[in-house]
């Protein structure tokens, strides 16, 4: 079978593990794509082979039995700083975009992806957030602190708001300028007591830090609007701590945001998700708000992923409820770009759940972020030299 | 093992603890955390150091106090407040017990009398007793002394306990001491200064040890502002030696020229090894190894960045290859993240002629790489050599060094080179054309954190950085008649 032709039949696997309705049964189908996406890769791109060989792995990719046999690389391989990004690239007789990450340390991930990954990402998280936003998904409306025609770090965003479009008009609250973003509210502040007289079901979301802030200042204004359940809250993709690409803010307390939510527009924590998400993998997971762990907990979409908790200093899996460690994402959802089938992000999480979540009864892994990972160099008088001067 | 370590302060002969703690570093559930002063205490702490600063000059000869500082390393090492140091650098540089271990003994070596006492005949440069009083010899001019500074800032880097050197030698020079530590090592200083109180308390009154945060909320601490205020004439302190990276270098020089007080500055800098020829000897490999690499996860100034080889490069990066496996036995390292090491050995994957060189299981322990001669080294390959992490380089001969150097503008950041073979280290040829290249130390392969009595630290001896040469005017038949035959006196004067 030739390369191209094997693409297009693991792209119309993908796209049917995704649509059946019974992901739960299909364990064996995902380790079984999951092997083979590998081993296409690993056939048809040289560099990938190599990278196997210096990674702490065995490298043998045929005998895939378990998510964890697939070796896992960091993400900062796809580092714009690393310069390899585009030697990741399986395939390239189809057209193809970089989606970069938010920057937020001022050194984005490039991954490569065509149509059909962009197609796979937007079913995806549409249909991830749709699960956890519960009867009528968005409803009628969404009103996103995003902007509209995204530069550069909000692709993954652009992404489902392009899919909620389809079925949900989207109001976007965000301008971008040659400055950064600046947020113009007038029309959600318009809207909402229209809003509040009716019966329409509707979303407001986007990023963390512009969603928190501005409906903050509504509420020091004194405005309040009683929805009774009617407005649901979809953000994500982090900036808990207020810096998410160009965005600088003070730190928000997750419990001051679920608590501004309901003073604001009586909405309860259960209709408020937040989702964990990277730029580099095209996997989801949503989080619903625990009041015994005071923060969110994050799902994995089993039917598509699988989550591991690893030690950052040797990659050996932790294991067991409470365990903290970076996270590794595995996924087949990756026909493009070699690499970004097992991902350990530079994220610390807090495995809450192994198998099922004992709040909403959900199957699979369930976790909560901790922190950023900051293992990794240490400067002292014996300094970056790169860094150094370029600072002179 | 403690699940929690509460550093005090240590405040002229007293261990205190503060309302305001900090957490510096927690690791697999052990934290550290430390007692914070405001900026008033610290402020206070100075003023009374101002009030103690000349005390020690007339109690105690030089050689005497280098006396009390071996008595303090016994009163250190040994007992339970090395143990409590130990364990707590554990867990704020994340380096293994042996390697922090290996760390601290340079220290315990630094503070042998003996070794203090060569230090100090050497800085006295045959003037003995010039720290303790005027000297002359019967053909000069002038009485000349060496006078402390008064109180002296120690704003030391985390990287290694051997930054508490400078508060020895800052005692030794009869200074008083206020003492900033570093988020890596908070606990050498603190203990130490007990130690040091143990032994003498007239010499413990002379210190005070802190650790503070440089930043809170993104802004410089306020703290920094009472100890170098707006007006010069508010400042209280004399001196300041900065250790560290470029940004709390960079800070503390700003600060203390606008209030015009002396620096004196250790780092950024970088070091090299350069073998003229393949060494056959186990010990080269070995030294080298635990010398420059695994001591300080290579980021001390002092520590081997690139090793070149003129000669079999491949050969030399197979045997470091092969010692770095045997000595990580003896050294685990539990400081390398997988993620850091992946992320630089790619980058190596599709360089021309490189090959890369990884443990069994490709683990993170450790990687050599082999760049060959015709393959252009980068300021990205100086910067990858950490945690062990070594790049072996190929050259035809000392101009490719040179050239690198001169293409990059690094003169001025240069620190260590080690030689191999010795010989060359007594060739005019090789010396004078490596200290052209900004380098002030040349040493044996495996001793670049060997400072002999004498030895040259960033291009000065720092036993001398931290007094003042005065002088005074000698009037006498001899000098009168040396005047004249110099000139210096007119005959009708």
């Amino acid at each position: 079978m030739d390369k191209l032709e094997a693409y297009r039949q693991l792209v119309d696997r993908m796209n049917d593990l995704i649509s059946n309705e019974h992901p739960f049964k299909n364990n064996h189908k995902k380790i079984k794509l999951l092997r083979d996406v590998i081993n296409f890769h690993f056939d048809h791109n040289e560099f990938y082979r190599k990278v196997l060989s210096i990674i702490p792995s065995d490298g043998d990719v045929e005998n895939i039995k378990e998510p964890s046999d697939v070796p896992p690389l960091p993400t900062h391989v796809f580092k714009r700083s690393v310069g390899k990004y585009a030697d990741f690239v399986t395939v390239r007789e189809i057209p193809f975009k970089y989606y970069t990450s938010s920057a937020t340390g001022g050194d984005p991930s490039l991954v490569a992806r065509t149509d059909d990954d962009k197609e796979i990402m937007k079913s995806v998280y549409y249909d991830r957030y749709v699960d956890f936003l519960g009867d009528n998904g968005f409803g009628e409306k969404l009103f996103a602190f995003a902007p509209p025609h995204p530069k550069l770090g909000t692709a993954q965003i652009a992404q489902i708001y392009a899919k909620i479009n389809e079925n949900v008009p989207v109001e976007y609250l965000v301008e971008l300028d040659e400055k950064g973003a600046r947020v113009v509210p007038e029309l959600l502040l318009k809207e909402l007591p229209k809003l509040e007289k009716s019966d329409v079901v509707f979303t407001v979301g986007g990023s963390v830090p512009l969603t928190y802030h501005t409906l903050l200042k509504f509420k020091e204004k004194g405005l309040s609007w009683d929805f009774n359940g009617r407005c649901k809250i979809a953000v994500g993709a982090g900036g808990w701590d207020g810096v998410k690409g160009s965005i600088n803010l003070p730190p928000i307390s997750k419990k001051d945001f679920i608590d501004l939510m309901y003073q604001l527009f009586r909405t309860p924590s259960d209709k408020i998700v937040d989702g964990y998400a990277t730029s580099e993998i095209s996997v989801l997971f949503p989080g619903h708000w625990s009041e015994e762990h005071q923060d969110f907990l994050y799902h994995t979409p089993v039917a598509y992923g699988n989550v591991l908790i690893r030690d950052s200093r040797n990659y050996e899996i932790l294991e067991g409820e409470g365990s903290r460690g970076l996270i590794n994402i595995i996924s087949p959802l990756a026909p493009t770009t070699a690499g970004t089938n097992s991902l350990v992000v530079s994220d610390i999480v807090e495995l809450v759940a192994e198998d099922k979540c004992d709040e909403c009864g959900r199957r699979g892994p369930v976790f909560r972020y901790i922190s950023r990972d900051k293992s990794s160099y240490k400067t002292g008088c014996g300094a970056m030299v790169l860094k150094y001067l370029k600072e002179l | 093992m403690k699940e929690e370590y509460k550093l005090p302060i240590y405040l002229q002969g007293k261990l205190e603890e503060s309302d305001t703690t900090h957490l510096i570093a927690e690791l697999d559930g052990r934290k550290v955390i430390s007692c914070i002063p405001s900026p008033e205490d610290v402020y206070n702490a100075v003023l009374r150091l101002k009030d103690v600063s000349r005390t020690l000059e007339d109690r105690y000869t030089i050689r005497e106090l280098a006396e009390i500082l071996d008595g303090a390393r016994d009163a250190f090492f040994g007992t339970d407040r090395y143990a409590d140091t130990v364990s707590i650098l554990e867990i704020t540089t994340g380096r293994s017990r042996e390697v922090v271990k290996e760390d601290l003994n340079k220290l315990e070596e630094f503070m042998d009398k003996h070794y203090l006492q060569a230090m100090i005949k050497d800085a006295e440069g045959g003037y003995r007793g010039i720290f303790d009083r005027p000297v002359s010899k019967i053909m000069d001019l002038v009485y000349k002394r060496r006078k402390p500074l008064g109180v002296v800032f120690h704003h030391l880097a985390g990287n290694s306990p051997m930054v508490t050197t400078s508060v020895v030698i800052g005692v030794l020079t009869k200074n008083a001491n206020l003492v900033k530590t570093g988020s890596g090592d908070p606990a050498t200083s603190v203990y130490l200064a007990d130690a040091i109180n143990d032994v003498d308390e007239k010499v413990g009154e002379t210190i005070a040890v802190f650790y503070w945060p440089a930043t809170i909320d993104g802004e410089l601490n306020e703290i920094y502002y009472r100890i170098f205020p707006e007006t010069p004439a508010e400042v209280l302190i004399d001196g300041v030696a900065c250790w560290g990276g470029e940004t709390s270098i960079n800070t503390i020089k700003k600060l203390a020229n606008a209030s015009g007080v002396k620096i004196i500055e250790h780092g950024p800098k970088y070091s090299i090894d350069i073998m003229f020829d393949v060494p056959a000897e186990d010990s080269i490999y070995r030294n080298l190894l635990r010398d420059s690499i695994v001591s300080h996860d290579q980021n001390a100034c002092i520590s081997t960045r690139v090793i070149f080889v003129k000669g079999d490069g491949k050969k030399v990066a197979e045997n470091i290859a092969r010692y770095f496996e045997k000595i990580k036995e003896e050294y685990p390292n539990t400081s390398s993240t997988v993620g850091e090491v992946i992320g630089k050995r790619i980058v190596y994957l599709k360089r021309e002629g490189a090959k890369i060189y990884t443990p069994p299981k490709n683990s993170p322990d450790w990687t050599v790489v082999y760049l060959p001669k015709n393959t252009e080294l980068t300021l990205n390959d100086i910067d990858a050599c950490m945690n062990r992490f070594l790049v072996v380089k190929e050259i035809e001969s000392l101009d490719d060094i040179s050239e690198f150097i001169r293409r990059n503008n690094l003169e001025r950041y240069m620190q260590v080179a080690g030689i191999y073979p010795d010989t060359y280290l007594s060739n005019p040829e090789v010396t004078e054309r490596l200290w052209n290249l900004g380098f002030s130390k040349l040493s044996k392969i495996g001793e670049h954190q060997i400072f002999y009595p004498g030895a040259s630290h960033d291009d000065v001896v720092p036993l001398l950085e931290f007094t003042r040469y005065v002088t005074a005017d000698k009037h006498n038949l001899v000098t009168k008649t040396l005047k004249r035959l110099y000139g210096l006196v007119s005959r009708n004067r």
